[in-house]
This record gives C-alpha cells, structure tokens and sequence, in this order.
C-alpha cells in the first residue's frame, strides 16, 4: 500500500469537473485508489464516491492505492490535485 | 383551465430567478412516485433483480447519449455538461455494486435499493454547507428517476409531453428536464425549491425564458391546467388571473413586442442625444458566449463583462487556456470596440455560496472584490495573463472591483505590468498598454477619486453597491429597502464628484450598474456628464432610442438643480419639473418610488 497527502487548492474545491478530471485519472490504474478527507474514505475510480467527499478548498486529502501500480496512481492522482486540476 | 366554478385568483410571491413575462397554462410536474415494494425477494429471484438492474443502468445510460446527440449540445454548453455529469453517475460501476450488494445481503429488490441508496446520498449532499456540493443533490435525484424510470418500463420518463406553451410547475425542475424542453414547449418555469445559482435557473436565464423560485407549496396551490401569469423580473406568479391582470399582461407584452419592433430599425444608430451629445451605450454581459448577440442587438462595446462565469457549478475553475479562449470569444465578438472584462468580483452575497469559504460576519465588508484577488495571487495572476494574452484579439481593458484605496491600485498595476513583462520574455506578445480602470462603488473611492483618476484610465460606477455603502442600507433588508434609492442627493452627489475628479484628469467615467438600465437613472447619469452607459444587452436598443428623443443640455440643468436640493422629494420634484416638456417621458409615483415610463413617440412618416 502506497499513500500521500495533498492540499486540494484549486477555488472552490473538488466539485463537478475536477471530481470527473479525478475518476478518470484514478479509473487508468490497476489498483484500487481510495481517497480520504476527515473521516470519509471513498473509491476514487467512482464519480459518486468523489462527490460525496465534497472535499472544499484547503481539504487536506489522503490518496491510497493498493495493487500492482500502487506508487504511479497516488503521484498521478496527487499531481492533478496539486496542479488545481489543470488540464494539460 | 378549469370550467364551471370560477377560480379564486392567487397571488404567489417567489424569488425572480430569471426575468420574463409569460402566461399559459400551468403544467404540473408531479415527480413520479414509484410504489416499491418493502418485500425482501426470494433466493430465487436475487439475480433476476441483479440482471434488471444492470439492464436499468445501461438503459439509462443509453437514454442520456441518445438524448445528448440528438440535442448536439457544444461541450461548454451547460446543458451538455450536466449529462455529461449524469452520464458519469449512471456508469459508476461502484455505485451499481453497491446496490449489487443491497439486494444480495439485504434482499431488496432491485428498485428499492436504487431508490435507497440515491436517497442517501442526495440527502447527505444536501446537508452540505457549501452551496455549490449542495446543488448536486438535484443531479442525483434526476438519476435515481431517471433509473426507475426504465426498473419499472416507463420510458417517457424525465421527457413528459405537455401542450406547448405552458408553464411548469414542480417541487424542483430536474437539471435533464430542461434539456428535453424545447424553447416553444415551456414559456416559464415555477418551482418550490431552486436557487439563483442551480442548473436550471442558470440555463432559463441563458435562453431568456422566465423563472420564479421559492414559491412554497406550488404545486398544491396551483392547479393543474389553470391559467397563470409569470413575473421573472419580480418573482410573481398570478394564479387564475382577472381580466385586469390579463390586460395589463398583454399591455405590458404589447408595450415590449411594439418598442421592439420600433427599436430594431434603430439598431445601428450610435448612442446619441437629440442635440448631438456622444454617449456609447454597452452591454453588460455575465458569458463571453453572450457578447456575439449583444453586438449584434446593438451594443457599442462592453461595459461590463462578468468573470465569475468561471466559477459556475458545472465548469470549475479553468485554466489559462481556457480562460484565454473564453475572453478571446468576446473580444471577437467586438473586434475594435471596448471590451470591459472585470477581474474576478467574488465576496459579499456571491462569495460564501459558490466557493465554500468560511462565512464571514459582514460579507459585503469583508474579503470581496480586488481585495479576494489580492489575497489570492495564484488565482489573479492566472486571470490576467490570460487577459493579456487574449488581448492581441481586439480592444480589452481590465476593470478591478471593489477597490477602496490606492495601494489596492498600485498592487494590482504592479501584478499587471510584471505579468506583461513576463509574458513579452516567454516571447509572447502583448499589446503595450492594456487600459485598467476601477469600479467606483465604495465611498473612500470617490472622496479619493481625484488621486485614484491619476493612476487609471477609467472609472466604472457601479451604482447598487455605490447606494448600499453610501446610504448604509441593505436592499434585503424589507424594513429599509426604501432608503436605497439612486434619487437620493447623497449618491448624485457622490457621482458627480466622481464624474469631475475622472474629467479634472482627463479619463472617462462610465456606469454600469442597474441605475444605468432605468429611465430616470440613465437620465441622471446623463445629466452628470457620465461618459459611456452600460446595460443588458436587451435593453441597449431602448436606451439608445431614449437619448435620441431627450437633449443633454435639459438633462444637464436638470442634474445642476438635483445636486443643489436636499431631500429625495427635491430631486423628484426637480425631475418632475424638467421632464414636463418630454410627454414621451410619464412619470408615476408609486409609494415611495418615482418611476419613468417611456412611451415613445411613433418615427414620423
């Protein structure tokens, strides 16, 4: 198991679009992908998980993942959060 | 319509969420209520409800392509983004396990645990502080219907057919309802829930049809087929309307659909008063999308163009790029005449609700306008490079609100002229002066505007916030709102000094809030010595044909013998007295308000 915290940034928070920008991230990797915010943990690879988290503006956020390109997922899905889910 | 008995005539008081006039036939959209057995199902039969479930999904899923392909949406449409979002929820293989696991474990059969388990969830979102996270619940509740919908083999469902012409009635319009209403099918919307800031009033107001929100217990109180009467400027819905209402109603459509007629012919014309005085009339728009149809209704520029477009629910906060693509859309639109972009104006009433930040005491006192932009330097920088960038398209310039003191200026000149040097060493090009200007809005801002109008090259008053802090009064506030008023010798006064300070060194001064849109106000303003107005596009055309029936010497005196009485009974008496010789121009007194309606003349044969 692999996991990383990050500092959601972007103005106002993990909602619609970046959640979509998340899932599908999160649904290219082999393994299982979890996202943490104060007590909720949900897969990331699901749209409806990520929007429950409603994870605002300064959430700090846990990344997990377990499985074969464990390490690769949490830094994926890390930087797209650290980047204020900058599509590029 | 009912027949027999005659219908008692209802007034409903709303919230005005997207202004209109329209009347027809109230359609009431009662939310399918499946009857879902409790029963827990058989061993048996487990995996036949596992199959029906995962043949609803899929169908489900189908019906939101079809239904996107045959609206061939652009993918920044917001239509198209909140299936784009539903489309999401329905392949949410996490999801349909779950549910999976309900009916195994729990042996619910398949509808129920859709139903429970989408309930859940819509109500948990619902619980949210922030606004924004809360509006998703529509979004899963539209789900959830739309997946029952095919469980239990109705497959009109979320696109029921009613006689074109009426107005829906709903507890809440579900965001993929409006995607399968066509423009000629629904004329207004009422429902009980629904904020400014949903899916649905967004997209009624991006397509000008009428909506009232709010409207507590609408769908008991108005009967199914009676006839009503929607205000989406006011929030009003009359039900079972009298014959006055209804004449007013035609009279008031009538008034719009002759001036607008009469106006058309009059599109091209420059904004000009009847004895020659040059005054450009703007649009004030909230999309770049809008800035095409505001040119093309007439518009000499614009005045005002809202950036917290970016903010909107279903786009998110975008990048360069596309924020670069999004200015450079309205800058084309006008190609040589101005194009006003106003850097992100978040705070106060806007702030809380869209971005979740933690709720201040005093909001309109508090981290709003530039003072947001400077705090938040990571999001400003990115906002004016791609202005900059843009800005090679056509003729921009950067207008900074709620600014209040100088250093706020200079802050942001700094910022301005580092970001252009920055961006001519990445070998980009940048126009050598992009103008900045300043809303005026604040009252430090005018008593320093003489210094301010050293720094800039234009002012822009925005007259609502401009009464709010000059006459300490909260238009919200029922029991004061008739203290805010642009008649007021306080604000006259505060906008002449600003006037003069922008003249003395040699700037425009513009205005754009909603005193520029009204006939007295524009009036006023006028008289002022105001430079250029700004309005909504759809009332460009009629100001314009207003200043070509008025001279600007009358309106000037006018303004001289306002700024010299004491009272807001004085101005309107000084109005009143100036207006006298222009029949075109009635005034009405209504209460405490003095209203102008302009009734103009018919162009001469």
């Amino acid at each position: 198991m692999y996991e990383a915290q990050v500092e959601v940034r972007n103005v106002p928070g993990i909602h619609a679009r970046p959640a979509a920008l998340l899932v599908q991230a999160a649904s290219r990797y082999k393994s299982e992908v979890f996202l943490c915010a104060g007590e909720l943990t949900v897969n990331a690879k699901s749209i409806m998980g990520v929007m429950m988290l409603a994870a605002e503006t300064g959430t700090i956020l846990s990344i997990r993942a377990e499985g074969p390109d464990e390490r690769d997922a949490v830094d994926g899905l890390a930087a797209i959060v650290e980047s204020g889910f900058q599509e590029s | 319509m009912t027949k027999g008995r005659k219908a008692r005539r209802i007034l409903l008081q709303g919230t005005g969420a997207s202004a209109g006039l329209a009347m027809g036939p109230a359609h009431r959209l009662v939310s399918q209520e499946y009857q879902i057995s409790n029963q827990r199902v058989a061993a048996s039969e487990v995996a036949s409800e596992i199959r029906q479930l995962r043949r609803s999904f899929a169908a489900s899923r189908d019906g939101i392509r079809t239904l996107r392909q045959r609206l061939k949406k652009q993918p920044e449409d917001p239509v198209d983004q909140i299936l784009a979002s539903h489309l999401m929820i329905v392949q949410d293989r996490e999801l349909v396990r779950e549910m999976v696991v309900a009916i195994k474990t729990e042996r619910m059969n398949a509808a129920r645990a859709v139903r429970s388990i989408l309930r859940a969830k819509a109500r948990y979102m619902e619980s949210l502080p922030s606004e924004l996270f809360r509006a998703r619940a529509a979004d899963i509740r539209d789900v959830e219907r739309r997946v029952l919908g095919h469980l239990f083999g109705d497959e009109t469902s979320g696109t029921a057919h009613f006689p074109p012409g009426s107005i829906l009635v709903a507890c809440e319009i579900a965001p993929s309802d409006t995607a399968a209403f066509g423009p000629q099918q629904v004329v207004a919307f009422v429902a009980e829930r629904g904020t400014l800031a949903s899916h649905v009033t967004i997209m009624a107001r991006s397509r000008g049809i009428p909506v009232v929100v709010g409207v507590s217990d609408a769908t008991e109180t108005i009967p199914h087929g009676e006839v009503l009467i929607v205000d989406g400027e006011r929030g009003v819905v009359i039900v079972s309307p009298t014959r006055a209402d209804v004449a007013e109603y035609k009279e008031r459509l009538k008034g719009e659909r002759r001036i607008s007629v009469m106006l058309d012919s009059s599109r091209r014309l420059p904004g000009e008063t009847l004895d020659g005085k040059r005054i450009p009339v703007l649009a004030n728009i909230d999309r770049p999308g809008d800035a095409a149809a505001a040119a093309h209704s007439g518009a000499e520029g614009v005045g005002l163009l809202r950036t917290e477009f970016v903010f909107m629910a279903a786009a998110g906060f975008p990048d360069e790029e596309r924020q670069r693509r999004a200015y450079e859309i309205a800058l084309q639109a006008f190609e040589s005449s101005p194009v006003t972009i106003r850097t992100l104006d978040l705070g106060g009433d806007k702030c809380a609700a869209l971005m979740g930040v933690s709720r201040e005491a005093n909001p309109f006192l508090g981290l709003r306008g530039i003072r947001f932009c400077l705090e938040n330097p990571e999001i400003f920088l990115v906002q004016i490079r791609a202005i900059l960038r843009a800005s090679r398209q056509g003729n921009a310039r950067i207008l900074l609100p709620m600014v209040s003191n100088l250093e706020e200026v200079h802050r942001a000149r700094y910022m301005l002229d580092r970001t252009a040097a920055q961006l001519r060493e990445e070998g980009l090009s940048v126009p050598e002066r992009v103008p900045l200007g300043i809303m005026i809005e604040v009252p430090s801002a005018v008593i320093m505007s003489d210094i301010l109008a050293r720094e800039v090259e234009f002012f822009s008053i925005g007259s609502n916030d401009l009464i709010q802090y000059t006459l300490a009064v909260d238009r919200g506030n029922e029991r004061i709102a008739y203290l805010y008023n642009y008649l007021d010798p306080a604000v006259l006064r505060a906008i002449d000094q600003t006037v003069r300070s922008a003249h003395k060194h040699g700037i425009t001064v513009g205005s754009c809030g909603e005193m520029s849109g009204e006939t007295l106000g524009m009036l006023l303003l006028v008289g002022l010595n105001i430079d250029e107005l700004s309005v909504a596009p759809v009332r460009v055309q009629r100001l314009k044909a207003m200043l070509s029936q008025i001279r600007f010497g009358d309106l000037e005196a006018m303004a001289h013998r306002a700024l010299e009485v004491g009272s807001r009974g004085d101005v309107q008496r000084v109005l009143r007295d100036a207006l006298a010789p222009y029949p075109q121009f009635q005034l009405d007194e209504r209460g405490e308000q003095l209203l102008c309606h302009w009734r103009p003349q018919e162009p001469h044969s």
